[in-house]
């Protein structure tokens, strides 16, 4: 695929464990293009967050991963940690599942911004960053530390830190799962309109996929077993949906 | 059979609820939906009697002396509040022991769909499904005449959702349960509910509300069939 | 600065009461300055009984301590019956002395201590088993069992002194000079309470670094393409610190115990061996006023710690939820 952003082949993930290694990941192969939403859609404990983690290269050392991860034709797998430093956040970017957790609890939203530009040496605006994420006039934002904002507030400054190089490709792992309906339609529209950006949206909830997502990844027990619009890929699933 | 009169309720500066009124029959389901912060687990814990109401009246079978074991409350996450160490026998029988009562685990255990021979399992060896029906087994086997389920669907993936709502129905056909599912879903609580009353700010709000149509638009917006058609 | 006018009143009701139960375990406490001199077949009762008016002690103990409470306010610390004459001066300088001892084994430590313990949570494997198993040998041996090795050694080998503050011919010295033999006598004394200590703090920086450096925020930094080392200290230790923050506020008890047993093993004229003498001979002004500095000390040190987490940690401050 000549234009691909993303590009992963055979990518099988195993973890060494007491007898046998698991295998987490078993020949997974898709690709991501520029500028497009894309689904991906699993159970729980199918593997999804092994995935974004394991394109990140952020496994820990016990998980053996083989196969391909080529990014703007730049081979991932088997970088080394300091090369790796300078993808990260500069062309993918994570998402974390949980905002309270994954943001610094004694750091100002400005310095846990900052900080991610200043590791890339890129220029930021934190005010226009925050803005176009749904949070405008944020120079109160800016100024707090996360235990002072609300959770919705906390989830758009993870999102923000993901943009902050403007990276080709940001994963979010599981977005919607903690809000109610009203917020999944804004945060699915935010999305939408964060154009210059690929995102790799996770989540096991259809719907929404079905909604924003270009092509959706169908992965189950470790593998990638659909792919495609989300029409044919949810088509049973809408079925039974009664 | 359960009846809730000018229910108030307020946590310092925040009024949670603010004047509710509630009739429910007996072996009805009852969906109560709302946005965070609407107060609906507020209302949840009120019932439940986890909370004590600054003001008005709850009344279950006409009195308004009833205890724990006349209503069960199951939370989002109870999966994970299951103590790992205790198998599942003990778990569904710890409210017996509680209570002082006598009943059988392993008869509960085989009702909510899980094998007669997993009883002497600890509760990590069970996946987070089966972990939701132990959580479900041991809120009835003290038979209470009320089961509120709180967001316990959220968040869950998709089979398991269809899963224990085929659960919930076959229960309610059973043994006349009578039912209140809180849920931020208005598409799942309509698989299961007769009647759904929406909460906004503290109050309950006719359907036609702009909070109510606001929720009910996001759900159908989200729903699969609509985006898919 | 609502918080700290909290913590200071806090802080001194919390002296007022350690006084008040010092006062009284020294009531219980069967005999008092004079019992010796009772036992003593050749002196009158009539005589003892005398000298006891005369000291006051059949006061009430309520009377006896307000009084001195009252005294302790105007910086009166009373009469030493073993020495005849005011505590303050006596105190002050032993106080001076053992804080110059504690401060500088407490600095010794945590500047050994955190370096080492960061550097730890950064191993994994041989180096990490190496490091806990020579922790787990410093934190076997007795500070006394130390202290004494310690000052064999400088007996054989005369690299440091054995003993005291202070050269005998330290009245004819520069003030340089002084400086240079108080130092150089600290060594010893300092050392082995560092060494005391130092296994804890290691254990604790370690500890809080590893659990800080498994939380998902670092996870997350690590994604953002954050360097390695910038994450360690800019990222990770200020969160770490939290925690040792606390333990250095409960280290201090530990310190001051120890530090007791260290001057009188190496006869460094601090609190402890003054202390000891006073409790034998019964001399209760002594004796009260040495714990409760020591108590003030200790409640200054857990305050100060308590005032510096809330500087540093947002989280304490009111924010909103």
């Amino acid at each position: 695929m000549a234009d691909a952003l993303l590009e992963v082949r055979d990518l099988t993930v195993k973890m060494a464990s007491a007898g046998s290694p698991r295998t987490i990941l078993d020949g997974v192969s898709f690709h991501v293009k520029h500028n497009e939403i894309t689904g991906l859609f699993g159970e729980s404990g199918c593997g999804k967050t092994t995935l974004a983690l394991a394109l990140l290269g952020l496994l820990p050392e016990q998980y053996r991963v083989r196969g391909s991860v080529r990014l703007n034709g730049q081979e991932l797998v088997g970088l080394d940690e300091r090369r790796m430093q300078a993808v990260r956040g500069r062309t993918i970017s994570m998402i974390f599942q949980d905002p309270a957790l994954a943001l610094n609890p004694v750091m100002r939203v400005r310095d846990q911004l900052a900080e991610i530009a200043r590791a890339h040496r890129v220029e930021h605006d934190g005010l226009a960053l925050l803005a176009s994420v749904g949070l405008p006039n944020a120079s109160r934002i800016l100024a707090s530390y996360p235990h002072q904002l609300s959770g919705g507030e906390r989830q758009r400054v993870t999102i923000a830190q993901a943009l902050v190089c403007r990276p080709a490709l940001a994963i979010a792992d599981e977005p919607f799962t903690a809000l109610d309906a009203p917020r999944v339609v804004e945060l699915a529209r935010l999305f939408t309109e964060l154009t210059g950006t690929s995102f790799l949206v996770i989540s096991h909830s259809p719907g929404v996929l079905a909604r924003i997502a270009g092509r959706v990844l169908m992965m189950q027990a470790g593998r990638l077993t659909e792919e495609g619009p989300p029409r044919q890929v949810f088509a049973s699933l809408a079925a039974a949906d009664a | 059979m359960l009846e809730v009169r000018g229910l108030r309720k307020r946590f310092g500066q925040t009024e949670a609820l603010r004047g509710i009124d509630l009739d429910l029959e007996r072996g009805a389901a009852l969906g109560l939906i709302g946005g965070s912060g609407s107060g609906k687990s507020t209302l949840a814990r009120c019932i439940a009697r986890f909370e004590r109401p600054d003001a008005g009246e709850i009344r279950i079978g006409g009195t308004a002396a009833y205890t724990h074991a006349d209503v069960q409350l199951i939370f989002q996450e109870a999966a994970a509040s299951l103590n790992p160490r205790f198998t599942a026998e003990e778990i569904v029988a710890e409210p017996l022991v509680i209570q002082g009562r006598s009943g059988s685990a392993r008869e509960w255990l085989e009702t909510v769909g899980l094998p007669a021979d997993s009883a002497s399992k600890p509760a990590w060896a069970f996946s987070g499904g089966e972990r939701q029906r132990l959580a479900i087994a041991r809120a009835l086997i003290l038979t209470p005449r009320l089961l509120i389920l709180d967001e316990s669907f959220s968040g869950l993936d998709l089979t398991l959702q269809a899963q224990l709502t085929a659960l919930l129905r076959d229960l309610r056909s059973r043994l006349g349960l009578t039912l209140i599912l809180i849920s931020h879903d208005l598409a799942l609580a309509e698989r299961i509910a007769d009647r759904i009353v929406v909460m906004h700010e503290g109050v309950l709000v006719e359907r036609t509300h702009p909070a109510a149509v606001e929720i009910e638009n996001a759900s159908r917006w989200l729903s699969l069939r609509s985006a898919l058609a | 600065m609502r918080f700290a006018a909290g913590r200071l009143l806090h802080g001194a009701l919390l002296l007022l009461a350690v006084s008040f139960a010092a006062f009284a375990f020294a009531q219980f406490a069967p005999g008092d300055y004079y019992s010796d001199l009772a036992a003593n077949p050749t002196i009158a009762p009539e005589t003892v009984e005398a000298l006891r008016q005369q000291a006051g002690l059949h006061r009430p103990f309520l009377t006896r301590y307000v009084d001195w409470l009252a005294s302790a306010a105007r910086g009166d610390f009373g009469v030493s019956l073993a020495y005849g004459g005011p505590v303050a001066p006596l105190i002050a300088e032993r106080i001076r002395n053992t804080l110059l001892l504690t401060g500088t084994a407490t600095v010794v430590a945590w500047l050994l201590a955190a370096p080492i313990g960061i550097w730890a949570a950064t191993r994994r494997g041989f180096t990490d088993m190496a490091l806990r198993v020579a922790m787990a040998v410093l934190l076997l041996i007795p500070d006394l069992l130390l202290a004494i090795v310690l000052l064999a050694v400088a007996v054989q080998t005369g690299w440091f002194p054995a003993g005291g503050m202070q050269s005998p011919d330290a009245g004819s010295m520069s003030a340089i000079e002084r400086l240079r033999d108080t130092a150089w006598r600290l060594v010893l004394p300092a050392s082995v309470l560092a060494i005391g200590m130092l296994p804890v703090l290691v254990r604790h920086v370690r500890a809080a670094m590893q659990e800080t450096m498994n939380a998902p925020f670092a996870l997350a930094a690590r994604a953002h393409g954050i360097p390695a080392r910038r994450r360690l200290f800019r990222h990770i230790l200020p969160v770490a610190a939290n925690p040792l923050i606390g333990l250095f506020g409960l280290s201090l008890g530990a310190l001051l115990s120890a530090s007791l047993l260290v001057e009188v093993v190496m006869g460094w004229p601090g609190l402890g061996p003054f202390l000891v003498d006073a409790i034998l001979s019964r001399d209760i002004a002594v004796v009260l006023s040495a714990v409760v500095l020591s108590a003030a000390f200790l409640i200054a040190g857990n305050t100060a710690a308590d005032l510096l987490l809330y500087r540093i940690d947002p989280r304490i401050r009111r924010g909103r939820g």
